[in-house]
Order: structure tokens, then sequence, then C-alpha cells
């Protein structure tokens, strides 16, 4: 009896077991994936991609595509590649097996990359056969339309396959093989400029091909491009028309002072010099983004800016005056060329001549505060800017820096009232670094200013210029002695930076010595002397080096020429420069 | 011996058969299933309350709900608002790459209240066969709502998404076939139109309390769709019709533009200029603290508060525009959105209190609206005079005082559309008035969407975003990727397709 019941239980398990299986039964898929390679979705769609499988084969470039990996391919359709062998008048078979390759390689990136993560102008990588390829978004025919190198269509975007993405592209890629100069030359809109690139043996330089070796492409790191491409601003005849030069003699006339455009040190070499860009390749996008550019003429710099959707060179305001800039002719430029790329620049402009002038930065004027029209320089505000709110400050961690506007007794010292609010120590913002104004090139004085307190806990910090160090420690618990004169002070690497008129040592002394009466707190700290090479933006950086428990309230930065008067004029809270007093 | 185990077996066998029916039918013991319900007039309206209930929400959290869905629908792709700290979906819809898994995309929640509605539609006219108190006119308030109400959320649909399903019947078993497939633009403003007259029909003019005649939808606020709806489908004699029938009702005015505004409109809501509002409260908050405070993915853009509401050197405080810093934003709360987060213009609320109303129609809308009409009838004067109204109320800054003559039918329009961001910011209608401005008459004005998108589009994808928003198709959403999947029948917004001409 107990088997029986032992029995009976057995069978009632399985009998359950049973039971509870047949009310469901589900397939579970036991792949990880169902994408096929890059290699097989072009094999299993042969309506499509027939003739690209077979490039592929033939090229001898269809193993890695049928392995794992991270690749994006741009895959002509079979119209496509049928319409490419219709204009070269070939087969398949007549092309070299070099030439079969490179065509392949012009279409691969080694990394996955979605539309999205395209931008207006070249792709973030190059391809495997080393240039680069462009993409931007055109309307036509009312479509919205993404094409490739400003000819190709995507028809088909992001298909997913295991080892990357494929873009169906409605025209064959073909890599551009000739140079710049070359390619200037033959059109006819450029016939001055090209003979100023000719004339200065320019044109020489810019028909220097870069490798098409292969470059490293780890997925997983930044590309290193170190290969020596250009980026031309061509200048169009019809621009030099509008200028009063009809022919290149005219621009010879106009520009060159030694008579010999060919020597390094006459100014039409250096005209021309000025619209090239050296190991640099700048499509128009990159140029907006990197906002200043050093070019061929030495140590001459242009300035990229976008106002509305145009870019515009050269467009400053310098010394409270706007300069007018020359503007890039968007729709045309982008043109790839075997070695760079060129632009239409239909405005002609020139190197812009400028003697070092004083920069007295407020450097709280950032242009996203100056937005904030109900934050900016109203008293009373405080405001916690975020790690990347501002496009001109960088500080590395997601601590937030203060911008602060002073109502009170303070406020009629800081410049416009204003300052920065930075915990520069290790365990807060190590090291903070701003973007400069323009700076015309020379050599200057560079001096802190800030609010001191003396005998406090408060930050300690090296500045560096463009990743250079500069001699002189900033402690900010240093306080202005106050019987020093302005000149003894200078000697010691001091100054008193603003001037309040109503500080009631002013008003009393109306001689020297000039000093504040908050204990001497604001402080100009001369960091050190600089040689500034270019004209344009650079950076200037605080590292900390103690732990102090308070924070930096940076004020203003003086960069003042070398040869200039420092310690005068001083600045008032309005911002307004204030020259010293007649003494009596 | 055989024989037990025999009995045994067959027992065992029954109880396992019937485990598959009976012996797991069980009734829910927290709800209530439909052949129970609708046995009184009381069910249908605690059928029709469930309606509006479920255009609050049912999460806190940063799911996309309709008091979410309402906002960003209004405001995420036009100038008024900026994301401030990184929302991945709300960064793709900023650069231009909306893909059908953006969680913008969601109409879910639309839908459910859709249900919702032809739910209490289909079963509401048996109740009278059970309860002989339920009055026929009393059914048929009910219905006007559930009309008025469906007829709201195909109208956000549409303008949305441009073609979606038309679904009208209500759902009420799991037989029956789900894979309904979009309905043209055409058909879907039948449908509205067609909703909007039965429910102007049937809804009544008050429903005897403030609440209700401000949280639920009376004759007037049929008529404020109406109007709305009649200016997108461009038939102004209608618009300017409907928007007589509330100015004629003689039930709202427009808030004293005096210190107590602000607390008056949005800080306490249901005031005498409401016509339609989302009724947060206490134990039903809204999901704005969240987004706009706690995790600040969305604050004022500056760009667009320095163009509408310009600094003006010669006005005290006091006297400034009353819908300036205060009003819409917050500047000294990091340009935070206030018209949800303060108590007053100067408190902010406590995250425990965040129950602002969200006003879908007011007063003033139906005086702009009327404004809108009769300057597309060439009637400028009238346009700009009620303009003017608005603008006297709110004390507006004369920087923006900005027109040409009555007669130049542009810049009455262009005027209106700037009085609308500054009269509405926040609101939710943003992108639906750039986007009913630009489309009208064949896109007449396309640049003006263009310009709009062009303001915030990062430097690196200009040329890309701009002739993106050149093929209108883009103007509308794709269907969301999830939607895509269950219902077959569905076909994604061409512009989505990642396949063109292929």
């Amino acid at each position: 009896m107990k088997i029986m019941i032992n029995r009976l239980i057995v069978a009632f398990v399985i009998l359950g077991g049973v039971l509870l299986n047949s009310c469901k039964k589900v397939d579970y898929v036991q792949a990880t994936s169902n994408d096929v390679l890059i290699g097989t979705y072009f094999k299993d769609n042969p309506d499509n991609f027939s003739e690209f499988y077979d490039l592929l084969q033939k090229s001898g470039n269809l193993s890695f595509l049928d392995a794992y990996g991270t690749y994006t391919c741009f895959a002509p359709t079979n119209d496509a590649i049928d319409a490419f062998l219709k204009k070269k008048g070939k087969t398949l078979d007549d092309f070299t097996q070099k030439e079969l390759t490179d065509l392949v390689r012009y279409h691969i990136i080694i990394d996955t990359l979605n539309t999205t993560q395209f931008t207006d102008g070249k792709l973030p990588k190059p391809t495997m056969y080393g240039q680069y390829l462009t993409a931007r978004t055109y309307f036509e025919n009312g479509e919205a339309k993404i094409k490739i190198n400003k000819y190709s269509t995507i028809v088909h975007r992001d298909i997913h396959a295991a080892n990357g993405i494929i873009h169906a592209i409605s025209t064959v890629l073909d890599p551009v093989t000739k140079p710049i100069a070359t390619m200037i030359d033959e059109d006819p809109q450029f016939s001055i400029f090209s003979a100023a690139l000719k004339a200065t043996t320019l044109a020489d330089t810019l028909k220097l091909m870069p490798s098409m070796e292969a470059i490293p492409t780890d997925p997983d790191q930044p590309v290193v491009d170190n290969r020596r491409w250009f980026t031309v601003l061509a200048v169009t005849d019809e621009a030099y028309h509008k200028d009063g030069i009809n022919s290149f003699e005219d621009l010879k006339t106009r520009y060159s002072d030694t008579g010999d455009p060919s020597n390094p040190e006459d100014s039409l070499y250096l005209y021309t010099a000025y619209h090239c860009l050296d190991n640099s390749l700048k499509y128009v996008t990159d140029m907006v983004m990197e906002r200043s550019l050093v070019t061929m003429a030495p140590l001459e710099v242009i300035t990229i800016k976008l106002k509305g959707d145009s870019v515009l060179v050269n467009e400053e305001v310098f010394n409270g005056k706007l300069e007018r800039g020359a503007p890039v002719d968007r729709l045309n430029s982008d043109i790839t060329a075997g070695n760079g790329v060129y632009h239409v620049m239909t405005k002609n402009f020139g190197i812009k001549v400028r003697n070092p002038m004083p920069v007295y930065w407020d450097v709280a004027n950032q242009p996203e505060l100056r937005k904030m029209v109900g934050i900016f320089r109203k008293p009373g505000q405080y405001l916690d800017v975020q790690y990347g709110q501002l496009a001109g400050v960088n500080w590395g961690t997601n601590s937030t820096i203060g911008y602060a506007v002073d109502a009170g007794w303070m406020g009629q010292y800081y410049v416009y009232s204003d300052y920065l609010d930075i915990n520069l120590r290790q365990q807060g913002i190590p090291w903070i670094e701003f973007t400069s104004p323009l700076i015309v090139k020379g050599k200057y004085k560079l001096w802190v200013c800030t609010r001191n307190v003396s005998q406090a806990r408060r930050p300690i910090f090296m500045v560096y210029f463009d990743g250079e160090q500069l001699p002189n420690l900033c402690d900010n618990n240093v306080t202005i002695p106050e019987d020093l004169s302005d000149d003894d002070l200078e000697l010691t690497g001091y100054k008193r930076y603003n001037f309040n008129p109503n500080d009631s040592t002013v008003v009393a002394a109306a001689g020297e010595p000039f000093w504040t009466d908050l204990h001497g707190r604001f402080v100009g700290r001369l960091a050190g002397t600089i040689d500034v090479p270019t004209t344009g933006k650079h950076t200037i950086k605080f590292v900390t080096i103690n732990d102090g428990r308070d924070h930096v309230w940076l004020d203003m930065i003086h960069i003042i020429p070398y040869d200039d008067p420092q310690t005068w004029p001083r600045v008032d809270k309005n911002g307004i420069l204030v020259d010293r007093p007649e003494s009596n | 011996m055989k024989k037990v185990r025999l009995i045994i077996l067959i027992i065992l066998g029954s109880f396992t058969f019937n485990s598959c029916s009976d012996w797991l039918y069980l009734e829910p013991q927290d709800g209530i299933i439909v052949q129970e319900f609708w046995k009184s007039k009381e069910d249908v309206e605690a059928a029709v309350m469930g309606c509006y209930a479920s255009l609050l929400g049912n999460n806190q959290g940063s799911g996309y709900d309709i008091p979410q869905q309402l906002f960003l629908w209004g405001e995420l792709r036009a100038d008024m608002v900026t994301t401030s700290r990184l929302n991945t979906d709300f960064q793709y819809v900023v650069n231009g790459d909306i893909l059908p898994d953006n969680r913008l995309c969601e109409w879910g929640a639309f839908y459910r209240t859709i249900n919702y509605c032809n739910t209490v539609l289909h079963y509401a006219p048996g109740v009278q066969d059970v309860d002989p108190s339920f009055t026929t006119k009393a059914l048929q308030h009910y219905e006007g709502e559930a009309y008025g109400l469906r007829a709201l959320m195909y109208f956000y649909l549409v303008r949305v998404f441009d073609e979606v399903p038309l679904k009208t019947n209500a759902t009420t078993n799991d037989g029956e076939k789900f894979a309904v497939p979009k309905s043209s633009r055409t058909e879907i403003f039948n449908l509205i139109k067609s909703d909007l007259k039965k429910a102007e029909e049937y809804a009544p003019e008050s429903y005897g309390d403030i609440a209700s005649n401000k949280g639920r939808l009376t004759k007037y606020a049929i008529n404020a769709i109406q109007a709305d709806v009649y200016l997108w489908t461009e038939q102004y004699d209608s618009a300017l019709l409907a928007c007589n029938k509330v100015i004629d009702g003689k039930k709202y005015s427009l808030v004293p533009g005096d210190k107590e505004w602000f607390t008056t409109l949005y800080g306490t809501g249901n005031s005498i200029e409401s016509i339609f509002e989302l009724q947060f409260s206490q134990d039903k908050q809204n999901p704005y603290y969240n987004i706009f405070r706690t995790r600040r993915y969305l604050v004022a853009s500056p760009v667009a508060i320095e163009e509408y509401f310009p600094q003006d050197e010669y006005t005290l405080p006091q006297d400034a525009d009353v819908r300036a810093d205060g009003g819409s934003y917050k500047s000294s709360d990091n340009y935070s959105i206030w018209k949800y987060l303060g108590i007053n213009r100067e408190d902010l609320r406590a995250e425990s209190e965040s129950w602002a109303h969200f006003i879908i129609y007011r007063y003033a809308d139906i005086l702009l609206m009327k404004s809108e009409a009769l300057a597309q009838l060439n009637r400028g004067q009238d346009a700009l005079d009620l303009i003017h109204q608005i603008r006297n109320r709110a004390k507006a800054s004369k920087i923006s005082d900005v027109w040409g003559g009555a007669t130049d039918k542009r810049s009455v329009n262009e005027f209106l559309l700037a009085e609308r961001a500054r009269e509405f910011a926040y609101e939710g209608k943003r992108w639906f008035d750039i986007l009913r401005f630009a489309r009208r008459n064949h896109y007449e004005n396309k640049q003006l969407l263009i310009d709009m998108v062009l303001k915030a589009a990062p430097p690196d994808k200009q040329l890309t975003i701009k002739n993106k928003y050149e093929d209108t198709l883009s103007h509308y959403l794709p269907i969301y990727f999830g939607e895509l999947d269950a219902n077959p029948a569905l076909v994604q917004n061409p512009f989505y397709e990642t396949q063109q001409n292929f």
C-alpha cells in the first residue's frame, strides 16, 4: 500500500507536470540577435545589392564585413553601380585590384555611425580609404534628404546589422584624387586667386597629397589624424571685381610690396597664405566650432563667427567697433579635394594689421550670462552656473560655480558689481580654464584681479597661459598694504585695479597714495609676462595648489601691453576706465 | 485497489481539467465588472468623472502622460523653453533628431481617455432602461461631455501626428479587432467637428458650481474648442461665430492685471477667466514640479524672453508687464517656468503643494482667437483692438507694441503671434500657434517656423535642421515604435521612414 501510494504520488507529479505544460507552449528564441552580418545582408538582398556584393568579393573586402566588428557601410544600390560603370565605360573586371579596393574602402568607416550622429560637414571619422566623407540634409522636391558628398542620396538609412550599420546610397562615391591647387585652377570662378597661388608658389605646397594609408582606427579611441591636410578660403573673381580688382595684376599692385610674390616676406605672399590653413582639414562646421584658426601666414589667425545661419570670417568687435566680416558661401563651400577642402568666399579679406591693445576683461561677462537679463549685473542676484553652461569657461567637474552681483557696499568696488565665485580647491574645482577675448599678438603683462582677505584660508593658485605656467603665485590671502605707493606696489607684483570715487580715502586724501579703504582687499596680482603668439582667443587657466576653505572671488583679468603703464587707468564699477588724477 | 487508483485518477483528472476554467474564475475584489456597473445615473456620472480624472495622468515620475504631453507637445519644439539639464529625449528634439523611440511620441494616454469616452457613449443610453430616474436631459449632458472630450483628444492628436487611427467604438472585450489603420486628416476633422456639434447641443451652460464649470466641459468650453478647430481648418467665419458665442454668454471676463493677477489666475486657479482647466489638487498633484524644478529639465529660454519681454529701462518694476518676470518665468530662480511653480509672483510652492492647474482654454484665448479670425477676414482694426485689450490688461511694455497699419495683414499677424507668445507663455500653445500661422494658405509662412527652429539649432547641425523643417511632414511627430509593433495596420509618417524611394 505504501508503495502504491508512492507510485500514485509519482504518477500525480508526472501527470501534473504534463498538464501544467499543456497549458502553454512557448517557442524560446535561442539566438542572442537576429541581425545578420553586413556581408550576409548584401547576399540576402540581391535585388538591391547583388552588384555591391559582387564588388566586395572581387575586391577581396568581403571577409571583414562578414566578421564581427564595428563598421558603417555606405552601400550603393545596383542602379548606382550600373550608372557608375556606364559613366566610366567599364565593367568591374576592367578595374585593377587596387582600384576596386580603394573604391570599396571609400564606402566603409570603422565605427558605427547613425544618421543622428551626422553633422553638417565631414563625418567624425575617415573612411578606410583615408579620405573623409561629408553629410548634409537637403530639401529637394518637397522632401528632406540626406546626401553624402553632396551628390549621393541615402535611400535607406540606419539598417542595423550585427557588425555595424548600413546606409544604402543612390550614387557610387568616387574618391577625389586631385589636389586643392589643381581643383581651384580648374574652377573658372577663381582665376585671380589661382594666379596668386601660383605666383606665390603656394600652389606647389597645395599639391602635396597626404598618405592614403589606412590610419589606425580603433573605434574606442579618438581619431588622431596627423596627415597633412589643407584648407583654403578661395576668393571668387566676382568678389575681387566688387573690390575693384579685375585681374591678377591689379591684385599684385594692391598687395605686393617687394614686387616678388614668391618671397615669403612679400605682402602678397602673406595675403595669399592668410587664405590657407596648413595641417588642418576644416569644413565650414568645423571652422564654426573652432572660432579661430591659424593660417599659413606666420602667426596670423582668422576668426569665424556664426550669425543666424551665415558664417563670417573676421567679424570682430575690436576696440569697441564692429568690423564687418567676409561671408562664406555656405551652400557651395565644403568642396572636398584629394588633400583637403576649400571654400568659396564672396568677399575679399586680408590680414588685419593690429597693434597690441590692453584688454580689461570682466571675466563674468560671458555670453550665456549676458542673455539672462534678469540676472546679469542686477544687484543682489546669485546664479549657480552648471558645468557645461558656459562655452568659454571649463572646469572639468560636475560642481557649479557662482555668478554673483553684489547689492551692498562691495558692489561699489567690484567692476560692474559682479564677480565669479569659484570653489578653487582640490576637493572642489581643482582647475578652471577661461577662453580670453581677442588678444592682438605681442608681449603683455597678465594681472589677475580678485577680492582677497588677509589671514584667511583662501585659495592659492598658479596661472597658465595657453598651457604654459606663469612665474608668480596668486595668493588670495594677500591684501595690499595701505601705505605703499602705486610704483612701489608694482615692483612687488601687485596693483590696485579698481576705482571707487566714493572711497573715503580717495575723497580725503585727494592725492597720493590712492588706496581703497577696504584694507587693500581688491588686488590685482601680476601672474607674469606673456608672449601672445597669434592674434586671437587664448586660454587662461587657474590651477589650485592649496586646499583653501574659501572661494576665489574673481572680478577681472587685465592683459596690458608690456610697455604700457600697468597701474593706471583703473576701472570703476560701471566699467569705465579712470585715468590717473592730476596730483595737486 | 485498482478501483481506488482509478477513482483517485478520475478525481485528480477532473480537478486539473477544471483548473483551466471555473476554478480560476474569480471576480475582481478591488474593481467592478461591467455587468455590475451601468445600473444607475450615479454610475454614469462616476464614469464621466473617470474620463476627466484620466486627463490628470496616473504617474508623477518621468513618464509621458497627458499633463506632460500637453506641455511638451506645445512647447518643446518651439522657442520659449530650453533644455537646462541633459535629458536625452529632449536633446534629440532640440537637435532635430526626433526618432520613433522618443517618448515625446507616446499617445497611449490619449487613447485611454478616448476609450473612456467611447465607453460612456456606448453604455450610458442603456442605463435609462434600468434607472427610470435617469432623464434624457441628464443623459445628454453626459453624452455632450464625452463627445466634447473625445473631440479635444483627437484635436490634439491630429495637430501633433496629422494622421492617427480613429476609434469611435468602445473596446469592451478582448475579441475585438485592434488593428485600426490611420485615418486621413479630413476624416479626423470631420469627426471632431461632428462630435463638437453634438457636444454643443447637449452640454449644459453650467453645472451649478465654480469648480465643475472650470473642470468639466460646458457649452462655452465646447465653443472654445470649436473656435480653435475652425482656425486650424481655416474657416474663419465659423471661428468668429464660436468666439462670439462665448463672449455673448457673458460668463467670463479677464482677471485684472494687478498684483493679485498671478495668484488668481495661476496660483489658485478656477478664476473668472478660466474656461477649461486640468484641476490638480493636494491629492492628485501635477508632474511639473519634477520637470521644471527638481530636475530642471526645462527652463525659460533667455533668448525668447529677451525677444518677447524686452527690458524697458523707463518702466518701474511694479508697472512692468505682469506676464514677464514673476509671471511666466522667474529670473531669480534660474529662469524657472513660474506659472506652475509660484504661489504668487514672489514665492515658490513647496513641492508638496504642486497642484497648479493646467489651463487649456481661458477668456483671453477667446479674445485672441477672435482677433485672429478677424485679421483673416480683413477686419484689421477690430483685430488690433482686441490685441490691445489683452495688452492693456497685462500692462504690456510700449517697446513690444510693434505693428504696421490695420490693413497690413502680415504685420497684424506677426503682432498677434508675438502677443500670443506673451499671453500664453508655457500654457502649451506656442508650437501649435507657430505651426498654425506657418501652414495657413498652403504654408505661406513656412519661413516663420524655420527661423524659429534655427534659433535653437546647434551650430554644427544648422543646415540639416533647416532642411528637415522644409519638409512639412517633419512638422508632425512619428508614431511611437511600440504602437507600430502592436498594430500592424499603422503606417509610419514617411518623413521618419528609413527608406526613401527605394
